[in-house]
């Protein structure tokens, strides 16, 4: 067998390389005392480098698979365990969160709702509330505001016919040219209900004075007529410091 | 009341009840002929009202023999005008009180 004909490769350019150049590259290597590789026997070069190298070309596939699994397979198994150990947890948290979340999201859902709930109910009661208490307020205050001005009304139009149908009349008319009782009650409720002038007196009297009339009424609880009216002598002189 | 030789001593309620009067007589109803009715000037009646009234309804007061004169006067005819019907609305004081000052007042000018 030629050295060429077993050791050599084509080259693109139709030239032969010899592989045996490049085994013989590696002659320290191969070379070595015992493996029977080399210059020993009778074979030729060709013969040799070819024998170890078709038994050095499985062992370097085998050793390649090994290191493969040795290394590529220890990252992948590691790896692996450790997105299963990811996963699993992942997992398990789901499961829990799934187990938890559910009564929880329930729970927080009826807890945010009866909060909400008892909150819109208390403000709207609050609301509610003071939007009665407010209206109550008012109308209660109308009402007595009313009742306030209707009773004072009332009880000034009495005391008007009490004063005027009493002694008052019959004493003062004098003091009135050309009036009738009729007018003198008149006067005297439009006195006590628009007074110009208006002060408490001793004994729960109590005096008003009309510049338009210039008449002074004196409403007196004690008096049987409930009190007088009549044109003082000093005009208002009289309303403001003759009477205490 | 109480007299003295140059004064008459009134307590509050008394002094009242004639500042009421003095009041009356110089700005309620018209006084015919006033000074010899009254027995003082307009003018002097006034002041003396007016300077009542500046001591206060809860003051005692003295009263010299004319002004006691003037007072009791005025006090008189208060009760002839206001009358029982009206007398207790414009002073304030009972009709019969302001009766029985004037009957004190003359006890006291009789003595």
């Amino acid at each position: 067998m030629s050295m060429v004909a077993a050791g050599a490769i084509a080259a693109p350019d139709g030239s032969k390389v010899h592989l045996y150049e490049s085994v013989a590259s590696r002659g320290d290597i191969l070379s070595t005392p015992g493996n029977g590789i080399g210059r020993q026997g009778a074979a030729s070069p060709g013969d040799t480098i070819s024998k170890a190298a078709s038994s050095i070309i499985p062992d370097l596939a085998t050793l390649a698979k090994s290191l493969w699994n040795a290394v590529a397979g220890d990252d992948l198994r590691t790896m692996c365990d450790s997105k299963t150990s990811t996963w699993k947890r992942a997992l398990a948290g789901a499961d829990l969160a799934s187990s938890i979340g559910d009564p929880l999201k329930g729970g927080l859902e009826t807890a945010a709702k009866v909060v909400v709930k008892d909150g819109l109910e208390a403000v709207s009661k609050h609301l509610a509330g003071d939007a009665v208490d407010n209206t109550s307020k008012r109308v209660v205050s109308a009402l007595a505001d009313d009742a306030s001005v209707g009773a004072a009304k009332a009880t000034a139009k009495a005391d008007a016919v009490a004063i005027a149908g009493g002694h008052a009349w019959q004493k003062h008319e004098s003091e009135f040219p050309g009036w009738t009782r009729a007018d003198f009650q008149k006067a005297v409720e439009r006195t006590v209900e628009h007074p110009d002038g208006q002060k408490t007196l001793a004994r729960g009297r109590t005096a008003y004075w009309s510049d338009a009339y210039k008449m002074i009424v004196i409403r007196d609880r004690a008096s049987p007529d409930a009190g007088t009216a009549f044109r003082p002598k000093a005009g208002k002189d009289y309303f403001e410091a003759g009477l205490e | 009341m109480i007299a003295h030789e140059s004064h008459v001593s009134f307590n509050a309620e008394e002094l009242g009840v004639l500042r009421s009067a003095l009041g009356e007589v110089t700005l309620g109803f018209e006084v015919s002929d006033f000074e010899r009715t009254i027995g003082m000037h307009t003018a002097d009646v006034r002041s003396l009202f007016l300077r009542l009234r500046s001591l206060g309804p809860t003051t005692q007061g003295n009263l010299t023999p004319v002004e006691v004169r003037a007072a009791r006067n005025s006090l008189r005819e208060t009760i002839r005008e206001l009358g029982e019907e009206e007398f207790q609305t414009r002073t304030g004081y009972d009709f019969n009180r302001g009766k029985a000052v004037l009957e004190s007042l003359d006890r006291l000018s009789q003595t």
